[in-house]
């Protein structure tokens, strides 16, 4: 043990596991506590951090690669050709170090939640024509402006359906499928604030099913919702309820929107 | 012990082993486009995969890829090279960010334990097929090897943990296991890991 009163095996199994982002937030706090206190001036720390974050990319490099979708890269410059407007974002994606500082997640930008309104508007009036004229005429953010670009994207492809709730009270909620495809988006706005514990789930009906399957939480922001979905190749019905934060299994209160193909 | 950070093209897509790592971050400080292009070429499809395996989502997924990669080109500052290579910083920040985004999901976890009848095809314009240097592909082979050596107990907490997307506790809840056993095996793995490839760098 040494001098701080930490013995180095913790250490290195706090290390090991941070590698793997496999930590209870607790330990968590517990390995930021003793880098500040420790970690910073040890050699061997440091060198153990290095270590095991190469082998967590070995464990990467174990992975066959991806095909990113084509004209990716030439959408991410032109991302990167827009003027940045979120560097306190980038600081936070930097490195493990920096991130053990930085436990909780930003609340979004205004650029965010502009796109995500003018997004959930268009798409629940049905028009994704509007939704680009909108986009291509007001700053934004690069990383909300990709999402919602994807969103036109998906919209404009052939066979896409948009299936709507009925509005209640001012809030819309739609969702944008296409038959046989398991990605989604639902886009809402007006929706109602929720409590810190509560969110709303979706719930989807699989085709000749008489139950339903979790299809994700979400939180609005401003009233509006900009969320990539997954659903069942064929679904005869969605629903949305109020659950406790983190979602059910099932749903445990009576749905508040519902809607059928 | 000493510190082995390798610059190498591990597992790149269809590059040949040209300009280091660290050289093309220090072109993109200086706002070197195609030092850009270089590095999301060389490591944009492994960091693919990786959020993908974590995500089982393609919009998602690409949508991770993105971000890390924009803030590579805004604050490439956050790379140290004191702090290990490229390729673990890259896949470092992938990985927390995919992680990040299952776990403010539960009910997105529990989908994901029921992907064996859902994980038919995820579609989405994918583009061309990655080709690969064949030294990538032996790299990926002698990595596959590596974890093979690692006993099946301590290699499944690994799997559990970096490809799941788990935490310790979770994993113990998953295998009625106790905490500490999770744990030391975790490190246990870990160390023959880094060791076994350590010496395989060398």
């Amino acid at each position: 043990m040494n001098s701080a009163g930490y013995e180095h095996d913790e250490i290195e199994a706090l290390i090991a596991a941070d590698a793997l982002d496999g930590l209870e937030e607790a330990d968590r706090l517990r390995l930021v506590q003793i880098m500040e206190e420790h970690g910073d001036e040890c050699g061997e720390c440091q060198a153990l951090t290095r270590e095991y974050a190469e082998a967590a990319a070995d464990l990467a490099s174990s992975l066959e690669p991806r095909a990113l979708p084509a004209g990716a890269e030439d959408r991410l410059v032109a991302a990167l050709r827009r003027s940045p407007d979120d560097s306190a974002e980038i600081v936070q994606l930097g490195d493990r170090t920096q991130r053990r500082e930085r436990l909780q997640a930003r609340a979004p930008s205004p650029a965010r939640r502009w796109v995500a309104g003018a997004a959930a508007a268009a798409l629940v009036a049905g028009a994704a024509g509007s939704l680009g004229y909108a986009l291509g005429t007001r700053a934004a953010g690069d990383i909300e402006q990709l999402s919602a670009e994807r969103l036109v994207a998906f919209m404009s492809r052939p066979g896409t359906r948009v299936l709507s709730f009925p509005p209640e009270g001012g809030q819309r909620l739609a969702v944008a499928f296409r038959p046989g495809e398991q990605t989604a988006f639902l886009v809402a706005s007006g929706l109602r604030s929720l409590p810190n514990d509560r969110v709303y789930q979706l719930w989807v009906q699989p085709e000749g099913s008489t139950g339903v399957e979790p299809s994700g939480t979400f939180v609005p922001d401003d009233g509006t919702v900009v969320s990539a979905a997954r659903v069942p190749q064929r679904f005869q019905a969605l629903a949305v309820s109020v659950e406790p934060r983190g979602g059910s299994e099932q749903p445990t209160t009576e749905p508040i929107f519902a809607t059928s193909l | 012990m000493p510190a082995l950070v390798l610059e190498r093209p591990f597992v790149s897509a269809g590059r040949p082993a040209g300009n280091p790592d660290s050289n093309l971050v220090r072109s993109v400080r200086a706002g070197d486009e195609e030092a850009f292009r270089e590095l999301f070429r060389r490591y944009g499809p492994v960091a693919h995969g990786l959020a993908f395996r974590l995500l089982r989502h393609e919009f998602m997924a690409e949508e991770v890829v993105q971000e890390v990669f924009l803030s590579l080109w805004r604050n490439p500052d956050g790379f140290r090279e004191d702090r290990g290579s490229v390729r673990a910083w890259l896949m470092s920040t992938v990985h927390h960010k995919a992680v990040d985004t299952v776990r403010r999901e539960e009910a997105e976890r529990r989908r994901t334990r029921q992907q064996a009848s859902w994980d038919v095809e995820l579609e989405g314009d994918v583009g061309e097929a990655v080709v690969e240097e064949a030294a990538a592909q032996d790299v990926r082979a002698a990595v596959r090897a590596v974890l093979r050596e690692i006993p099946p107990e301590q290699r499944q907490v690994l799997e559990l943990m970096y490809f799941g997307g788990n935490t310790q506790a979770q994993i113990a809840r998953d295998l009625e296991i106790p905490l500490g056993t999770v744990k030391a095996r975790t490190l246990l793995g870990m160390r023959r890991l880094r060791g076994l490839l350590g010496e395989d760098r060398r």
